[in-house]
């Protein structure tokens, strides 16, 4: 890494402000509420490998859907306690740490790792086949010949911007993003040597490896091993975000409780079996994390819709879908949210939800009829599934409809609900509202008119939700993307560097200039033109939060509607 | 709960992962054959068969989905066990994987072999014979008298050329819930999309149900 830091040194200028607090006006936070539907959560923060050692998610509230299932058959009406809890704290948190935020402005700016972003700037040739995640054929549909065992060996292979890998324990392959697994034992062997050799040696753990202009970051849970190998610009940390989901992926089609007492019976199992058809959803995961950012931040996104017509879709389907039972029914449009309505006391998780995000669009088949699927929320419950009635509202399959139950038998009650749903939201014209707002493609950044802001990434940390501008000029080529989206990865990982928090970073780099800021209510990842001064980066995103303060209402869903 | 989505008859189809179960169904309800994304869970269609509905399930056919298989095979009236002509490995699994799902069905539920990719096969090439089929289904069936049907429920089919894909589907019906050649002919107009096609097959199909 220190090669890669001294030849960026030269090409790039960073400063930070120290003296610029005074100049952060505090308005009040755009997208925040205090009642929220989502767990207010910053994975990101949250992941470290010190975590993963303690187990980190059988120390999530664990046996919610037995509690669900016993409750039904007692009949009781007590609510269980679940992770309300969480809620309450980061409101209080936010309310602590509002008043010194402005105070606490982190200047120090020489740690050597920020350089590392620009030491690749020129290395910006991007391998990567296809655009977007429908397009790529899933590697392992196609049958294995020859062709894959020269593909593994290939130049093009090595050059992949990104590898994934998942093994088991005993080194068995499982599942590789390029290229078939069956192909690479060979390789996966040697990650699963190096993997227990440190572990055998001194009872330690392998987190990373870099060579060249290569990262290597190993994850092992629950007797699987994940490796992720980038040339991009992704941080070990963000690496491992990134093979959390992974882990969180199998863990929703398998539950943990199946994937322990698969391992616990047979250690040389090959889970790909179990796995098999599942390949789709990890393939799609991955393309969603190059292009969604949501990923990153534990966020999703909304579909910008009239808070009336949104609370009309939720009071809707809160008339309509009053079902025992039913824990949570969303609404779905590209990706992005349009209403959720959830049982009172429980709330979705930021990465359960870009989960079922992931299933909705990795799967064609749900357009063809309405599906009955069993999904496990590993933040929900890890132990076990709760079964999803899937079905699209509208003729062109645009806007999806989930609902989340934990009664198996629930199918043809709810899909009555889902009838009368569509009915209704079809006489109100929400359905056509949400269309509308498709085909508008969110907003322009000219919109904000603010001069030579080029793009951001804003996110509301209480409701988990963000929003950002469409990719428009000069973002409008996938390279261009890219290296927009690399260069949000370093502002956002110096930002959150566990070993050195950052309150504010503004950075000029030879194509443009960066500012992040992070309060206890927002973080706030803002890319301008590459000449503008510090000072008009500050009064610009001032403006910009007060644009979104006044554009919230549209853009963010502030009102938590339960059953 | 109004039961207006109450089936009359439930139909599931059963078999090995990439046979062409949804390609079957939908060249039955849709008429017309495309290229299927693999099914996630189950999938449910409905199908008017003269004045009554029947619920036809689609099933993925990953293992790691069995969980499902006791909620969509509970009071089925049929199955339908497809398998790929070209591949012994899916005849196989109807016995080895199938028969026990199965016993949550009805008990007088109707077991259909089916034989899928019809086009794919080479006739003098093949694995499975016509002959092996209906020993199957004539032991899956067991509980049945099968005298009462028009001949044994064996089929081979292609999707891609509509062989045999809507007498499969008729003969489950027929034989689930008879309709007499009066309300077939009746609710046939009604029934399908093609105008043409339903001329021609309505007639002949009412024709040869009274010969039996």
């Amino acid at each position: 890494m220190a090669a890669e830091v001294r030849e960026a040194e030269q090409i790039v200028n960073v400063s930070d402000s120290e003296s610029g607090q005074s100049d952060f006006i505090e308005t009040e936070i755009p997208g925040k509420s205090n009642n929220s539907l989502l767990v207010a959560s910053d994975e990101f923060d949250d992941i470290s490998y010190e975590e993963l050692n303690n187990g980190a998610l059988q120390a999530a509230p664990m046996g919610t859907i037995n509690a669900l299932v016993k409750r039904k058959v007692k009949r009781q009406h007590s609510i269980i306690e679940s992770d309300g809890r969480q809620s309450t704290v980061s409101e209080d948190d936010i309310a602590n740490d509002v008043e010194n935020e402005s105070s606490e402005i982190s200047g120090d700016d020489t740690q050597d790792d920020n350089l590392v972003l620009e030491s690749n700037l020129a290395d910006l040739s991007l391998q990567e086949s296809g655009s977007l995640p429908l397009e790529i054929p899933s590697p392992h549909l196609i049958s294995s010949t020859n062709s894959e065992t020269d593909y593994v060996n290939s130049i093009e292979w090595k050059q992949q911007k990104k590898h994934i890998f998942i093994l088991s324990d005993s080194g068995k392959p499982i599942y590789s993003r390029h290229g078939s697994e069956d192909k690479l034992v060979t390789i996966m062997g040697v990650m699963q040597a190096l993997v227990s050799f440190v572990a055998d040696s001194d009872k330690d753990n392998l987190r990373s490896i870099v060579a060249g202009d290569h990262r290597f970051v190993f994850m092992t849970r629950d007797h699987l091993t994940f490796v992720g190998v980038t040339r991009g610009k992704e941080s070990t940390q963000q690496m491992l975000l990134q093979l959390t989901y992974m882990y969180n992926q199998v863990i929703s089609v398998l539950t943990l409780s199946t994937l322990t007492r698969i391992f616990k019976s047979h250690r040389n199992y090959d889970l790909r079996r179990t796995l098999s058809g599942a390949e789709k959803f990890f393939d799609n995961l991955l393309n969603l994390m190059d292009v969604e950012p949501g990923l990153l931040l534990s966020s999703v996104r909304c579909l910008p819709l009239d808070s009336a017509v949104r609370d009309n879709i939720s009071q809707t389907i809160v008339q309509y879908a009053k079902v025992k039972d039913l824990v949570f029914a969303l609404i779905i449009a590209h990706n992005q949210l349009v209403a959720v309505v959830r049982m009172k006391k429980y709330y979705l998780h930021p990465m359960d939800l870009h989960l079922i995000l992931n299933l909705i669009n990795a799967s064609e088949s749900f357009k063809a009829a309405e599906s009955w699927t069993p999904i496990c929320l590993p933040k929900f419950d890890a132990a076990g599934f709760l079964q999803a009635h899937v079905s699209y509202l509208d003729d062109e399959c645009h806007t999806c409809l989930l609902l989340l139950s934990v009664d198996i038998e629930a199918f043809y009650v709810l899909s009555e609900c889902k009838a009368k749903i569509q009915e209704k939201l079809k006489k109100y014209n929400a359905l056509a509202a949400i269309n509308n707002s498709l085909r508008r493609n969110s907003y322009s950044i000219q919109q904000c008119s603010i001069n030579d802001l080029r793009h951001f990434l804003y996110k509301a940390r209480s409701t988990s939700q963000y929003t950002s501008p469409e990719l428009e000029a000069p973002y409008n080529t996938k390279e261009e993307q890219e290296r927009l989206f690399g260069l949000y990865y370093y502002l956002h990982d110096r930002i959150h560097t566990s070993g050195r928090p950052l309150k504010i970073l503004f950075h000029v780099g030879p194509y443009e200039t960066l500012l992040g800021w992070v309060t206890p209510g927002f973080e706030l990842f803002a890319v301008f033109g590459p000449l503008v001064t510090k000072i008009t980066a500050i009064h610009a995103v001032n403006k910009l939060l007060r644009w979104i303060k006044k554009e919230e209402d549209r853009l963010f869903i502030l009102s938590s509607v339960t059953f | 709960m109004s039961g207006k989505k109450k089936a009359d008859l439930k139909v599931i189809i059963l078999g090995d992962y990439d046979v062409g179960k949804t390609s079957l169904i939908c060249r039955y309800i849709d008429g017309k054959f495309q290229t299927q994304e693999p099914t996630v869970g189950a999938a449910f269609f409905l199908k008017q068969w003269g004045p009554y509905n029947v619920a036809v399930w689609d099933t993925a056919g990953d293992e790691r989905y069995s969980g499902l298989s006791h909620f969509y095979c509970r009071s089925a009236g049929a199955a339908i066990l497809a398998f790929d002509l070209n591949s012994p490995k899916t005849f196989e699994s109807l016995w080895a994987r199938f028969g026990s799902i199965l016993e949550a069905a009805n008990e007088d539920c109707l077991k259909v072999v089916v034989g899928t990719k019809l086009d794919l096969l080479n006739q003098s090439e093949r694995d499975i014979t016509a002959e092996e089929g209906k020993k199957l289904a004539r032991e899956l069936n067991e509980h049945l008298d099968l005298k009462k049907l028009p001949h044994e429920p064996y089929f081979e089919t292609s999707s891609l050329n509509n062989q045999n894909v809507k007498e499969v589907f008729e003969y489950i019906f027929q034989h689930c819930l008879p309709l007499s050649a009066d309300q077939q002919k009746r609710y046939n107009t009604t029934d399908r999309k093609s105008v043409i096609d339903l001329m021609e097959d309505s007639g002949e199909h009412s024709r040869k149900k009274k010969c039996c």
